[in-house]
Protein backbone atom coordinates (compact mmCIF):
# COMPACT_ATOMS: atom_id res chain seq x y z
CA UNK A 1 0.00 0.00 0.00
CA UNK A 2 2.74 2.46 0.31
CA UNK A 3 3.69 2.76 -2.79
CA UNK A 4 0.74 3.79 -3.47
CA UNK A 5 0.38 7.16 -1.59
CA UNK A 6 0.88 9.23 -5.17
CA UNK A 7 -2.39 7.41 -6.46
CA UNK A 8 -4.58 8.68 -3.00
CA UNK A 9 -3.13 12.04 -3.54
CA UNK A 10 -4.27 12.17 -6.95
CA UNK A 11 -7.60 11.05 -6.09
CA UNK A 12 -7.99 13.68 -2.96
CA UNK A 13 -6.75 16.51 -5.48
CA UNK A 14 -9.34 16.17 -8.08
CA UNK A 15 -12.06 15.88 -6.34
CA UNK A 16 -10.30 18.94 -4.63
CA UNK A 17 -10.32 20.63 -8.08
CA UNK A 18 -13.93 19.18 -9.41
CA UNK A 19 -15.24 20.67 -5.65
CA UNK A 20 -13.31 24.19 -5.38
CA UNK A 21 -13.59 24.68 -9.31
CA UNK A 22 -17.42 24.54 -9.43
CA UNK A 23 -18.28 25.73 -6.56
CA UNK A 24 -15.98 28.95 -5.73
CA UNK A 25 -18.33 31.81 -6.84
CA UNK A 26 -17.55 33.98 -9.41
CA UNK A 27 -17.27 37.62 -8.54
CA UNK A 28 -20.24 40.51 -9.53
CA UNK A 29 -19.22 42.04 -13.11
CA UNK A 30 -21.07 44.40 -15.61
CA UNK A 31 -22.50 42.06 -18.78
CA UNK A 32 -23.27 44.83 -20.59
CA UNK A 33 -20.43 45.53 -23.01
CA UNK A 34 -18.69 48.96 -24.02
CA UNK A 35 -21.57 48.70 -27.06
CA UNK A 36 -24.51 48.36 -24.87
CA UNK A 37 -22.79 51.39 -22.65
CA UNK A 38 -22.69 54.22 -25.08
CA UNK A 39 -22.39 57.91 -23.47
CA UNK A 40 -23.13 61.17 -25.39
CA UNK A 41 -20.78 63.68 -25.10
CA UNK A 42 -22.71 66.80 -23.80
CA UNK A 43 -25.65 65.37 -23.00
CA UNK A 44 -27.83 64.17 -19.61
CA UNK A 45 -27.21 60.15 -20.44
CA UNK A 46 -29.39 57.57 -18.70
CA UNK A 47 -27.78 54.04 -19.12
CA UNK A 48 -29.24 50.44 -18.23
CA UNK A 49 -26.31 48.08 -16.85
CA UNK A 50 -26.73 44.57 -16.36
CA UNK A 51 -24.48 43.09 -14.01
CA UNK A 52 -23.16 39.57 -13.09
CA UNK A 53 -24.38 37.59 -9.88
CA UNK A 54 -25.18 40.91 -7.71
CA UNK A 55 -27.81 41.00 -5.43
CA UNK A 56 -29.27 44.62 -5.55
CA UNK A 57 -31.83 45.77 -3.43
CA UNK A 58 -34.14 48.78 -4.11
CA UNK A 59 -33.24 50.47 -0.78
CA UNK A 60 -29.36 50.15 -1.30
CA UNK A 61 -29.38 52.63 -4.27
CA UNK A 62 -28.26 55.19 -1.85
CA UNK A 63 -24.96 53.09 -0.89
CA UNK A 64 -23.94 52.40 -4.74
CA UNK A 65 -21.48 54.93 -6.31
CA UNK A 66 -21.12 54.95 -10.30
CA UNK A 67 -18.40 56.72 -12.25
CA UNK A 68 -17.15 57.36 -15.44
CA UNK A 69 -13.54 57.10 -14.75
CA UNK A 70 -11.12 58.79 -17.70
CA UNK A 71 -7.27 58.95 -18.47
CA UNK A 72 -4.78 56.35 -17.10
CA UNK A 73 -3.12 56.23 -14.21
CA UNK A 74 0.32 55.83 -15.78
CA UNK A 75 -0.20 59.70 -17.29
CA UNK A 76 -1.33 61.09 -13.65
CA UNK A 77 -4.60 62.59 -15.62
CA UNK A 78 -7.15 60.54 -14.03
CA UNK A 79 -10.22 61.95 -13.20
CA UNK A 80 -13.92 61.33 -12.45
CA UNK A 81 -17.54 62.41 -13.22
CA UNK A 82 -20.03 60.49 -10.32
CA UNK A 83 -23.52 59.52 -11.50
CA UNK A 84 -25.75 62.24 -10.56
CA UNK A 85 -28.54 59.59 -9.85
CA UNK A 86 -28.47 55.80 -10.00
CA UNK A 87 -31.89 53.54 -9.56
CA UNK A 88 -32.06 49.89 -8.74
CA UNK A 89 -33.91 48.46 -11.53
CA UNK A 90 -33.87 44.26 -10.15
CA UNK A 91 -30.72 42.20 -8.24
CA UNK A 92 -28.97 42.30 -11.76
CA UNK A 93 -29.99 45.64 -13.18
CA UNK A 94 -29.22 49.10 -12.18
CA UNK A 95 -29.92 52.09 -14.20
CA UNK A 96 -27.33 54.91 -13.92
CA UNK A 97 -27.69 58.92 -14.76
CA UNK A 98 -24.36 60.36 -15.85
CA UNK A 99 -23.92 63.78 -17.34
CA UNK A 100 -21.18 64.30 -19.74
CA UNK A 101 -20.51 68.26 -20.41
CA UNK A 102 -19.45 69.51 -23.93
CA UNK A 103 -16.33 69.34 -24.40
CA UNK A 104 -13.49 67.75 -26.88
CA UNK A 105 -13.56 63.86 -27.11
CA UNK A 106 -9.79 64.32 -26.48
CA UNK A 107 -10.37 65.74 -23.20
CA UNK A 108 -12.35 62.16 -22.15
CA UNK A 109 -9.22 59.74 -22.58
CA UNK A 110 -9.90 55.64 -22.17
CA UNK A 111 -13.32 56.37 -20.14
CA UNK A 112 -14.35 53.66 -17.93
CA UNK A 113 -17.54 52.92 -15.69
CA UNK A 114 -16.49 52.10 -12.40
CA UNK A 115 -19.31 50.92 -10.05
CA UNK A 116 -19.05 50.01 -5.91
CA UNK A 117 -21.29 48.96 -3.64
CA UNK A 118 -20.47 47.68 -0.02
CA UNK A 119 -23.11 44.43 -0.32
CA UNK A 120 -22.09 43.83 -4.28
CA UNK A 121 -18.68 45.02 -4.89
CA UNK A 122 -16.49 46.78 -7.43
CA UNK A 123 -16.83 46.29 -11.38
CA UNK A 124 -15.89 48.07 -14.29
CA UNK A 125 -16.53 48.13 -17.80
CA UNK A 126 -15.16 49.66 -20.56
CA UNK A 127 -18.31 52.50 -21.95
CA UNK A 128 -18.59 54.05 -25.94
CA UNK A 129 -18.49 57.38 -26.59
CA UNK A 130 -20.66 59.08 -28.95
CA UNK A 131 -20.10 62.77 -30.26
CA UNK A 132 -22.88 65.73 -30.47
CA UNK A 133 -23.71 67.98 -32.77
CA UNK A 134 -26.16 70.02 -30.59
CA UNK A 135 -23.89 70.01 -27.00
CA UNK A 136 -26.14 70.77 -24.24
CA UNK A 137 -24.34 73.79 -23.26
CA UNK A 138 -26.23 74.04 -19.56
CA UNK A 139 -23.80 70.79 -18.35
CA UNK A 140 -20.70 72.61 -16.60
CA UNK A 141 -17.63 70.22 -16.54
CA UNK A 142 -18.06 68.30 -13.31
CA UNK A 143 -14.99 66.43 -12.78
CA UNK A 144 -14.03 65.37 -9.80
CA UNK A 145 -11.06 63.81 -7.84
CA UNK A 146 -10.82 60.10 -7.70
CA UNK A 147 -11.85 58.74 -4.43
CA UNK A 148 -12.13 54.75 -3.83
CA UNK A 149 -15.20 52.97 -4.46
CA UNK A 150 -16.59 50.54 -2.04
CA UNK A 151 -15.18 46.79 -2.48
CA UNK A 152 -16.20 43.35 -0.74
CA UNK A 153 -13.52 41.22 -0.73
CA UNK A 154 -14.58 37.01 -0.52
CA UNK A 155 -13.37 34.25 -1.80
CA UNK A 156 -13.78 34.11 -5.56
CA UNK A 157 -12.69 34.27 -9.04
CA UNK A 158 -12.55 37.15 -11.06
CA UNK A 159 -15.52 38.03 -13.32
CA UNK A 160 -14.52 38.43 -17.01
CA UNK A 161 -17.25 39.24 -19.84
CA UNK A 162 -17.85 37.06 -22.58
CA UNK A 163 -15.70 33.66 -20.54
CA UNK A 164 -18.47 34.36 -17.33
CA UNK A 165 -18.58 30.79 -15.69
CA UNK A 166 -16.44 29.15 -18.50
CA UNK A 167 -13.40 30.58 -16.91
CA UNK A 168 -13.48 26.86 -14.67
CA UNK A 169 -12.27 25.51 -17.94
CA UNK A 170 -9.07 26.44 -16.66
CA UNK A 171 -8.53 24.02 -14.05
CA UNK A 172 -10.13 21.36 -16.81
CA UNK A 173 -9.01 22.46 -20.22
CA UNK A 174 -5.54 23.55 -19.26
CA UNK A 175 -4.10 20.90 -17.76
CA UNK A 176 -4.90 18.70 -20.40
CA UNK A 177 -2.10 20.42 -22.87
CA UNK A 178 -0.14 20.92 -19.32
CA UNK A 179 -0.25 17.09 -18.62
CA UNK A 180 0.45 16.09 -22.67
CA UNK A 181 3.28 17.93 -22.35
CA UNK A 182 4.88 16.24 -19.52
CA UNK A 183 3.51 12.94 -20.22
CA UNK A 184 5.06 13.26 -24.03
CA UNK A 185 8.21 14.25 -22.52
CA UNK A 186 8.68 11.55 -20.13
CA UNK A 187 7.74 9.37 -23.38
CA UNK A 188 10.51 10.76 -25.02
CA UNK A 189 13.17 10.08 -22.75
CA UNK A 190 11.98 6.45 -22.71
CA UNK A 191 12.38 6.52 -26.09
CA UNK A 192 15.93 7.74 -25.99
CA UNK A 193 16.76 4.60 -23.31
CA UNK A 194 15.65 2.51 -25.82
CA UNK A 195 17.99 3.51 -28.22
CA UNK A 196 20.75 3.26 -25.53
CA UNK A 197 19.76 0.24 -24.59
CA UNK A 198 18.09 -1.68 -27.09
CA UNK A 199 17.89 -5.36 -25.35
CA UNK A 200 15.57 -4.45 -22.66
CA UNK A 201 11.76 -3.92 -24.92
CA UNK A 202 10.66 -2.57 -21.56
CA UNK A 203 11.62 1.07 -22.59
CA UNK A 204 9.74 0.90 -26.12
CA UNK A 205 6.72 -0.30 -24.25
CA UNK A 206 6.95 2.74 -21.71
CA UNK A 207 7.85 5.04 -24.46
CA UNK A 208 4.54 4.14 -26.18
CA UNK A 209 2.45 3.67 -23.81
CA UNK A 210 3.41 7.28 -22.37
CA UNK A 211 2.84 8.38 -25.92
CA UNK A 212 -0.88 7.03 -25.93
CA UNK A 213 -1.46 8.71 -23.17
CA UNK A 214 -0.07 11.66 -23.98
CA UNK A 215 -2.10 11.91 -27.59
CA UNK A 216 -5.27 11.34 -25.26
CA UNK A 217 -4.93 14.21 -23.19
CA UNK A 218 -3.62 16.44 -26.23
CA UNK A 219 -7.20 15.40 -28.29
CA UNK A 220 -9.30 15.79 -24.65
CA UNK A 221 -7.49 19.31 -24.83
CA UNK A 222 -8.16 19.83 -28.33
CA UNK A 223 -11.91 18.87 -27.79
CA UNK A 224 -12.82 20.81 -24.39
CA UNK A 225 -11.07 23.82 -26.24
CA UNK A 226 -13.15 23.49 -29.36
CA UNK A 227 -16.41 23.39 -26.84
CA UNK A 228 -15.25 26.19 -24.95
CA UNK A 229 -14.11 28.28 -28.45
CA UNK A 230 -18.08 27.76 -29.65
CA UNK A 231 -19.39 29.76 -26.90
CA UNK A 232 -16.63 32.21 -26.41
CA UNK A 233 -15.17 33.15 -29.59
CA UNK A 234 -18.20 32.27 -31.27
CA UNK A 235 -17.24 29.22 -33.41
CA UNK A 236 -15.76 25.88 -32.55
CA UNK A 237 -12.81 26.11 -35.56
CA UNK A 238 -11.87 29.37 -36.50
CA UNK A 239 -8.34 28.27 -37.80
CA UNK A 240 -6.82 30.46 -35.01
CA UNK A 241 -3.35 29.31 -35.17
CA UNK A 242 -3.11 27.97 -31.47
CA UNK A 243 -5.68 25.42 -32.77
CA UNK A 244 -4.29 24.83 -36.29
CA UNK A 245 -0.41 23.87 -34.82
CA UNK A 246 -1.54 21.80 -31.75
CA UNK A 247 -3.91 20.08 -34.24
CA UNK A 248 -0.84 19.38 -36.65
CA UNK A 249 1.62 18.35 -33.79
CA UNK A 250 -1.41 15.43 -32.93
CA UNK A 251 -1.40 14.28 -36.53
CA UNK A 252 2.40 13.94 -36.01
CA UNK A 253 2.24 12.12 -32.82
CA UNK A 254 -0.91 9.77 -34.89
CA UNK A 255 1.46 9.15 -37.44
CA UNK A 256 3.58 7.46 -34.55
CA UNK A 257 1.32 4.94 -33.61
CA UNK A 258 0.67 4.29 -37.75
CA UNK A 259 4.50 4.39 -37.96
CA UNK A 260 4.76 1.17 -35.19
CA UNK A 261 1.52 -0.94 -36.41
CA UNK A 262 4.02 -0.81 -40.17
CA UNK A 263 7.05 -2.92 -38.26
CA UNK A 264 6.69 -7.12 -37.84
CA UNK A 265 10.29 -6.69 -36.21
CA UNK A 266 10.42 -5.54 -32.53
CA UNK A 267 13.56 -4.58 -32.84
CA UNK A 268 13.27 -2.66 -36.13
CA UNK A 269 10.08 -1.07 -34.70
CA UNK A 270 11.59 -0.40 -31.02
CA UNK A 271 14.20 1.65 -32.91
CA UNK A 272 12.74 3.55 -35.51
CA UNK A 273 9.51 4.45 -33.64
CA UNK A 274 12.38 6.12 -30.70
CA UNK A 275 14.27 8.22 -33.38
CA UNK A 276 10.43 8.93 -34.76
CA UNK A 277 9.11 9.75 -31.23
CA UNK A 278 12.04 12.09 -30.54
CA UNK A 279 11.57 13.87 -33.92
CA UNK A 280 7.66 14.45 -32.81
CA UNK A 281 8.68 15.55 -29.82
CA UNK A 282 11.38 18.29 -31.22
CA UNK A 283 8.78 19.44 -33.63
CA UNK A 284 5.76 20.02 -30.39
CA UNK A 285 8.30 22.90 -30.04
CA UNK A 286 8.33 25.37 -32.09
CA UNK A 287 4.68 24.08 -33.09
CA UNK A 288 3.27 24.81 -29.34
CA UNK A 289 6.15 27.33 -28.60
CA UNK A 290 7.60 29.34 -31.24
CA UNK A 291 4.69 29.90 -33.93
CA UNK A 292 1.68 30.64 -31.59
CA UNK A 293 4.27 33.66 -30.11
CA UNK A 294 4.63 35.04 -33.00
CA UNK A 295 1.19 35.28 -34.81
CA UNK A 296 -2.04 36.91 -33.29
CA UNK A 297 -4.51 34.91 -32.04
CA UNK A 298 -7.61 35.13 -29.84
CA UNK A 299 -6.11 32.56 -27.60
CA UNK A 300 -4.91 34.33 -24.50
CA UNK A 301 -1.25 35.17 -24.18
CA UNK A 302 -1.12 36.72 -27.50
CA UNK A 303 2.50 37.53 -28.17
CA UNK A 304 4.01 36.32 -24.86
CA UNK A 305 3.67 32.79 -23.06
CA UNK A 306 0.99 30.72 -26.11
CA UNK A 307 -0.92 29.11 -22.86
CA UNK A 308 -2.13 32.59 -21.20
CA UNK A 309 -0.43 35.36 -19.23
CA UNK A 310 0.83 34.65 -16.15
CA UNK A 311 -0.10 38.46 -14.67
CA UNK A 312 -3.71 36.98 -16.00
CA UNK A 313 -3.99 34.71 -13.35
CA UNK A 314 -5.63 35.60 -10.21
CA UNK A 315 -4.71 34.17 -7.26
CA UNK A 316 -7.49 32.66 -6.06
CA UNK A 317 -7.44 30.99 -9.19
CA UNK A 318 -3.74 29.94 -8.44
CA UNK A 319 -5.23 28.18 -5.40
CA UNK A 320 -6.91 25.94 -7.79
CA UNK A 321 -5.23 25.91 -10.90
CA UNK A 322 -1.79 24.47 -9.91
CA UNK A 323 -3.36 21.53 -7.77
CA UNK A 324 -5.47 20.65 -10.92
CA UNK A 325 -2.00 20.14 -13.09
CA UNK A 326 -0.73 18.26 -10.68
CA UNK A 327 -3.82 16.15 -10.40
CA UNK A 328 -4.53 15.90 -14.19
CA UNK A 329 -0.56 14.90 -14.89
CA UNK A 330 -0.55 12.10 -11.81
CA UNK A 331 -3.87 10.47 -13.25
CA UNK A 332 -2.09 10.32 -16.56
CA UNK A 333 0.54 8.92 -15.01
CA UNK A 334 -1.71 6.54 -13.25
CA UNK A 335 -3.06 5.18 -16.52
CA UNK A 336 0.18 4.88 -17.95
CA UNK A 337 0.95 2.92 -15.65
CA UNK A 338 -1.78 0.52 -15.83
CA UNK A 339 -1.15 0.52 -19.69
CA UNK A 340 2.21 0.05 -19.43
CA UNK A 341 1.87 -3.18 -16.84
CA UNK A 342 -0.92 -4.97 -19.17
CA UNK A 343 2.02 -4.44 -22.11
CA UNK A 344 4.35 -5.89 -20.08
CA UNK A 345 2.44 -9.05 -19.61
CA UNK A 346 1.56 -9.48 -22.98
CA UNK A 347 5.45 -9.18 -24.05
CA UNK A 348 5.82 -12.02 -21.60
CA UNK A 349 3.22 -14.11 -23.04
CA UNK A 350 4.15 -13.60 -26.54
CA UNK A 351 7.96 -14.34 -25.73
CA UNK A 352 6.43 -17.74 -23.61
CA UNK A 353 5.17 -19.19 -26.90
CA UNK B 1 -16.03 -8.61 -13.47
CA UNK B 2 -15.21 -7.30 -16.59
CA UNK B 3 -14.98 -11.18 -18.28
CA UNK B 4 -18.76 -10.89 -17.92
CA UNK B 5 -19.09 -7.68 -19.28
CA UNK B 6 -16.90 -8.29 -22.36
CA UNK B 7 -17.07 -12.28 -23.21
CA UNK B 8 -18.11 -13.04 -26.48
CA UNK B 9 -21.38 -14.56 -24.49
CA UNK B 10 -22.64 -11.33 -24.30
CA UNK B 11 -22.21 -9.75 -27.42
CA UNK B 12 -25.76 -8.65 -27.18
CA UNK B 13 -25.03 -6.28 -24.36
CA UNK B 14 -21.81 -5.06 -26.21
CA UNK B 15 -23.88 -4.22 -28.86
CA UNK B 16 -26.89 -2.04 -26.97
CA UNK B 17 -23.78 -0.25 -25.08
CA UNK B 18 -22.37 0.66 -28.78
CA UNK B 19 -25.89 1.91 -29.80
CA UNK B 20 -26.65 3.31 -26.61
CA UNK B 21 -23.01 5.31 -26.87
CA UNK B 22 -23.55 6.22 -30.59
CA UNK B 23 -26.75 8.25 -29.71
CA UNK B 24 -25.37 9.77 -26.46
CA UNK B 25 -22.44 10.99 -28.83
CA UNK B 26 -24.66 12.25 -31.78
CA UNK B 27 -26.81 13.94 -29.17
CA UNK B 28 -23.65 15.65 -27.97
CA UNK B 29 -22.95 16.81 -31.64
CA UNK B 30 -25.87 17.96 -32.04
CA UNK B 31 -26.10 20.26 -29.11
CA UNK B 32 -22.33 21.56 -29.81
CA UNK B 33 -21.99 22.13 -33.11
CA UNK B 34 -25.39 23.06 -34.13
CA UNK B 35 -25.04 26.60 -33.06
CA UNK B 36 -23.57 29.36 -35.78
CA UNK B 37 -22.10 32.25 -34.67
CA UNK B 38 -25.27 34.34 -36.39
CA UNK B 39 -27.89 32.54 -33.85
CA UNK B 40 -27.70 35.39 -30.97
CA UNK B 41 -29.83 33.45 -28.58
CA UNK B 42 -29.19 32.08 -26.04
CA UNK B 43 -28.94 28.16 -26.01
CA UNK B 44 -28.48 25.75 -23.02
CA UNK B 45 -25.26 26.02 -23.28
CA UNK B 46 -25.03 29.97 -22.73
CA UNK B 47 -27.28 29.80 -19.91
CA UNK B 48 -26.70 30.38 -16.20
CA UNK B 49 -23.41 32.31 -17.15
CA UNK B 50 -22.23 29.12 -19.74
CA UNK B 51 -22.05 27.28 -16.88
CA UNK B 52 -23.02 23.86 -18.95
CA UNK B 53 -19.95 24.87 -20.68
CA UNK B 54 -17.56 23.51 -18.01
CA UNK B 55 -19.75 20.76 -17.62
CA UNK B 56 -19.46 20.03 -21.48
CA UNK B 57 -15.70 20.17 -20.88
CA UNK B 58 -15.65 17.68 -18.08
CA UNK B 59 -18.32 15.21 -19.45
CA UNK B 60 -15.59 15.30 -22.56
CA UNK B 61 -12.57 14.70 -20.41
CA UNK B 62 -14.16 11.85 -18.16
CA UNK B 63 -15.71 10.00 -21.70
CA UNK B 64 -12.29 10.71 -23.41
CA UNK B 65 -10.57 8.93 -19.83
CA UNK B 66 -13.33 6.14 -19.74
CA UNK B 67 -13.19 5.36 -23.48
CA UNK B 68 -9.18 4.76 -22.86
CA UNK B 69 -10.13 2.25 -19.95
CA UNK B 70 -12.48 -0.01 -21.28
CA UNK B 71 -9.65 -0.19 -24.28
CA UNK B 72 -7.40 -1.15 -21.43
CA UNK B 73 -9.96 -3.53 -20.01
CA UNK B 74 -10.49 -5.59 -23.32
CA UNK B 75 -6.49 -5.80 -23.66
CA UNK B 76 -6.68 -7.19 -20.08
CA UNK B 77 -9.31 -10.02 -21.20
CA UNK B 78 -7.30 -10.88 -24.55
CA UNK B 79 -4.10 -11.34 -21.77
CA UNK B 80 -6.31 -13.40 -19.91
CA UNK B 81 -7.38 -15.59 -22.55
CA UNK B 82 -4.32 -15.91 -24.25
CA UNK B 83 -2.67 -16.92 -20.22
CA UNK B 84 -5.38 -19.67 -20.34
CA UNK B 85 -4.96 -21.08 -23.57
CA UNK B 86 -0.84 -21.16 -22.57
CA UNK B 87 -1.53 -22.91 -18.86
CA UNK B 88 -3.67 -25.74 -21.55
CA UNK B 89 -0.74 -26.29 -23.93
CA UNK B 90 1.74 -26.81 -20.67
CA UNK B 91 -0.59 -28.90 -19.61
Amino acid sequence: MKQHWWKILTVILLFYVLIAGMLIPIRTGIISDAKELELTIGKKNTIFVQTYNTQYEKEEAKDIKARIRIGEKEKGNVKVINASAIEVINNRTLKVDIDLPPIPRDSLPAPMLQIGSPKNGFMFSAVSLLLNNNPDASITTNFQEIEALPEVDYLSFPFLNILEESVRNLYYHVPMWFGMMLILLISVIHSIQALRDPTNPVHDIRARAYASVGVLYGILGLVTGMLWAQYTWGWFWTWDVKQNTSAVALLIYLAYFVLRSSFDDADKRSRVAAIYNIFAFAMLIPLLYVIPRMVDSLHPGMGGNPGFNSYDLDSTMRLVFYPAVIAWIMLGIWISSLKIRLDRVEQKILDLD
Amino acid sequence: MGKLFFSEKNTIFILTMKKMLVTLCSFLTIEMWAQTPAAKSPDFFESTGKIYVVVGVLAMILLGIIAFLVSLERKANRLEKMSDWAEQEND
